[in-house]
């Protein structure tokens, strides 16, 4: 399998809202990491993609089988962590690995049990009582702990606190050892993502903006540091975006090499999504 | 499914200790209303023998009422927290989740029933004939339909996120039907139906009364079933 996601011309349209032909694929034994702002469509993408949603229009394949109606086997080897706590807030540790052992075929208490105690969660404490950081550890436990093979994570590091948020990382790390694993990860957090993604993908108001693999998109973009001259020398059709202060105006760019006399910087993940997002 | 079934057994505890608490209270309360009757009888106090026989006849489906009100809840619940998405996500289908909704109602029908049956038992253990034995006819009506109600708040619950509020509906529609109803069968037949109907339980407890809720019961059980498969199918359930 060259893909384990393959989204087609997705479209779905709510109220106030709406996906617009949305196309994005996670090649088998990588990491996606899949940005944008609050109600981008991040969730709604993830919806579909769980067969969570029926959409509109367009084609959803995951591991091979067809959204909405994916099955029970093809879902065994998806974990899933939503965003926040999606489980009975009157349940516990113990009891939740009851409930998913009747759930999962391939559920393994042995490590659901290991990941609860590195990541220093109580076992019979309830979950209503728990921290957001624990919520988010308690879902990633859970989602390890079934023997997937592709990962579909919303925010999960959100509410995590640095050193968590690494030792999680570095599980996702470890989970990616396995060159047939795959990891889809939305995060607002990009800084994330410049540990582990492979490829990142950009969603703005219910549309994919870019696909670009990681490395690439260091050598691509450009911030360049021009004057208000220097600005007006730029071609506007290389400019992607810009950002005016007091003293100067910031372009990103894809065209850096064509303006050698302006200063240029590499932008980070966020830097290239604030410039798209003002832009649009 | 099995885990389905563990989260909800796991946590309406409180429900399932209730049920067991008023089963023991309903017992003893039929108990009494039972020899009660007999005696209001011998006695020729027919107004307060007919209220007490009514009460007799009506409070062991307590029972059974609490245990079909988790259901809906339980939904609810699974929807706000989004648990649903999770088992929807995970090794269960969907159709599989629409049957456990179903089996959990069933389930909760037969224990009731079961419940009811067994309180009408001993009942007629303590007070030898102060139970008639169409008693059980009536009660797998009543239980049938009661489930077969409950059963529409599913897919309400799921359209309107709040079980209370398809409680509610369910609730009016049917008063306000069952008064229409009875309106009409009033005024057709000159208000000389309900006149000469003076044996409720026997005109209820026919072969073709049981036929009718049985067929009327597994009706809307199945149209039922089929809509909350195709909004579950539809998906945005949290």
């Amino acid at each position: 399998m060259e893909n384990c996601i393959e989204i087609k011309g997705l479209n779905k349209k709510y109220p106030q809202f709406a996906l617009k032909d949305v196309n994005l694929t996670v090649p088998a034994g990588s990491v996606m990491g899949f940005i944008g702002e609050n109600g981008a469509g991040k969730s709604t993408t993830i919806k579909a993609i769980l067969g969570l949603m029926k959409a509109d229009s367009g084609e959803i394949t995951v591991l091979g089988d067809k959204a909405p109606d994916l099955r029970v086997e093809t879902k065994e080897q998806i974990g899933v962590v939503f965003d926040g706590l999606a489980f009975p807030p009157a349940l516990n540790a113990v009891k939740l690995d009851k409930v998913m052992s009747g759930i999962y075929k391939t559920w393994s208490s042995e490590t659901f049990f290991g990941y609860i105690n590195r990541f220093g969660l109580p076992l019979k404490k309830k979950f209503k009582t728990f921290s957001r950081g624990m919520e988010m550890r308690l879902s990633i436990a859970t989602a390890l702990s079934h023997n997937p093979s592709l990962l579909v994570l919303d925010e999960p590091t959100s509410g995590l606190d640095p050193v968590m948020r690494s030792e999680i990382l570095d599980i996702f790390l470890e989970f990616m050892q396995d060159e047939t694993h795959s990891i889809l990860l939305s995060t607002h957090i990009t800084s994330d993502l410049e540990h582990i993604a492979d490829y990142i993908t950009f969603i703005h108001k219910g549309e994919v903006i870019f696909t670009e693999e990681r490395n690439e998109m260091h050598d691509k973009y450009r911030v360049l540091k021009c004057t208000e001259a220097q600005f007006d020398s730029i071609d506007k059709a290389d400019i992607i975006g810009m950002r005016k202060t007091r003293f100067s105006c910031d372009v990103l760019t894809t065209a850096a090499e064509k303006y050698p006399d302006i200063t240029a910087d590499i932008p980070s993940i966020d830097d290239i999504m604030v410039f798209y997002v003002k832009e649009a | 499914m099995k885990g389905i079934f563990y989260s909800y057994f796991t946590l309406n505890k409180s429900y399932w200790i209730t049920t067991a608490s008023f089963f023991a209270g309903v017992t003893a309360l039929t108990m009494l209303f039972a020899s009660l009757s007999k005696e209001l009888e011998a006695q020729g106090d027919y107004t307060l023998f007919g209220l007490i026989a009514t009460m007799a006849m009506l409070v062991p489906f307590i029972p059974a009422i609490i245990l079909l009100e988790p259901s809906a809840r339980d939904l609810e619940k699974a929807m706000a927290t989004r648990y649903a998405n999770h088992i929807l996500a995970a090794g269960v289908s969907k159709p599989q989740f629409v049957m456990c909704e179903l089996i959990k109602n069933i389930g909760a029908c037969a224990i009731g029933y079961g419940l009811g049956c067994l309180t009408i038992l001993i009942t007629e253990l303590v007070a030898p004939h102060s139970t008639s034995p169409q008693l059980y006819g009536f009660h797998l009506i009543i239980i049938l339909l009661a489930g077969a109600v409950e059963w529409i708040c599913i897919p309400l619950t799921l359209k309107i996120k709040s079980s209370e509020k398809a409680g509610l509906i369910v609730g009016i529609a049917l008063g306000v039907g069952i008064c229409i109803a009875s309106g009409c069968v009033s005024i057709m037949t000159d208000g000389e139906f309900w006149g000469e109907t003076t044996d409720v339980l026997n005109t209820i407890v026919s072969p073709t009364g049981l036929l009718i809720a049985a067929g009327g019961a597994a009706a809307i059980y199945a149209v039922v079933y089929l809509i909350t498969l195709k909004m579950v199918k539809r998906g945005d359930l949290c």
